[in-house]
């Protein structure tokens, strides 16, 4: 039997199917479950949902995009039924790949009796949260490449976004880089030598239409 | 040495209590977790498995706390006073010596 190293693991993970790809990553539950609680207010509470890291780590990741698409909405309320909705569906799929435990990246401490970790499911959420609390862009996929379990290590992040507009690009991803560097620093030790970010999605407003533009 | 129970008892709210923990999760298998919530639930009994797991060999006891921490201090200041809380607690309540105290640090809440 091939050995897997922490790479082919998680290309391993990649290669989950739907549901049972979902399920492995929250505790049981899908992301439409997940949804539907945050609908109810989390209400009846369900321990199952509450007690999980990997199940809040979706659950904000959630919240936050429906904040974005309620934000949207009100910046073009009339032309909101031909948007592209698309790129909604590929952050539900990143949240719920991404938001399940993954690997131990260690923390040091002086005692001998000490295994601190952090997860790599709370690392990809603190860099999803970093970038989704600027302005205009919201973050899809998120990956840690390279040996993270190994203190010292030199590992690089892939980061893909969506923009939406008004903004420029490189000036936003020159912003979103720094402040991914400030919280990896604060709430890691890993040793970071790149952040790549790639906008995989440009978000524009539709062109008004053809009825529209005879109107006007 | 004799075991302290009570004193294991107690982990649960020494962690909550360290300042910078946010949450406290259950640091056992899920299924063992669902598994006790379900029997509670159908005893009609408030849960009573305990979030902080308690491994005892026999060289000593192994401790895992899997925590959700807040935005103001770091991961490693956060885990290590959880750490230092749990050793000295257990030192205090004459129990076997500690083999390993583990800290997982499973998310971390930047804002609320």
């Amino acid at each position: 039997m091939t050995e897997l190293t922490p790479a082919n693991r998680r290309f391993l993970a990649f290669d989950l199917d739907g549901t049972e790809r979902e399920q492995a990553g929250l505790n049981g539950h899908t992301i439409e479950q997940l949804s539907d609680y945050l609908d109810h207010g989390r209400l009846p509470a369900d321990p199952g949902i509450d007690d999980s890291p990997d199940c809040e780590i979706a659950l904000r990741g959630l919240e936050r995009l429906r904040r974005a698409q309620r934000s949207l909405l009100e910046r073009d309320l009339e032309r909101e039924s031909r948007r592209d909705d698309s790129w909604v569906s590929s952050i539900l799929n990143n949240i719920t790949l991404e938001a399940h435990a993954g690997r131990e990246i260690p923390l040091t401490h002086p005692s001998p009796t000490a295994r601190l970790v952090v997860t790599e499911g709370a690392v990809r959420g603190i860099l999803r949260e970093t970038g989704d609390r600027m302005q205009n862009v919201f973050v899809g996929r998120c990956v840690l490449v390279g040996d993270v379990s190994v203190p010292g290590t030199p590992i690089s992040i892939r980061v893909d976004v969506t923009v939406f507009p008004g903004e420029n690009i490189p000036l936003l991803a020159d912003q979103l880089r720094h402040a991914m560097y400030a919280a990896l620093s604060k709430y890691t030790e890993l040793v970071v030598v790149a952040i790549d970010i790639t906008v995989s999605d440009l978000q524009s407003l539709p062109e008004a239409s053809a009825h529209e533009q005879e109107n006007q | 040495m004799t075991t302290d129970p009570a004193s294991f008892d107690q982990l649960d709210i020494l962690v909550r209590r360290v300042p910078g923990v946010a949450a406290l999760y259950p640091a056992g298998s899920i299924v063992a977790t669902v598994l006790t919530a379900t029997l509670d639930a159908v005893a009609h009994r408030a849960p009573a498995a305990p979030l902080v797991l308690i491994d005892q060999h026999a060289d000593g006891v192994r401790v895992t706390a899997k925590i959700g921490i807040g935005a103001a201090e770091s991961s490693r200041d956060v885990s290590g006073r959880v750490h230092d809380a749990i050793a000295a607690h257990l030192e205090r309540g004459g129990n076997p010596p500690v083999v390993q105290i583990v800290v997982i640090v499973a998310s971390v809440r930047l804002s609320v």
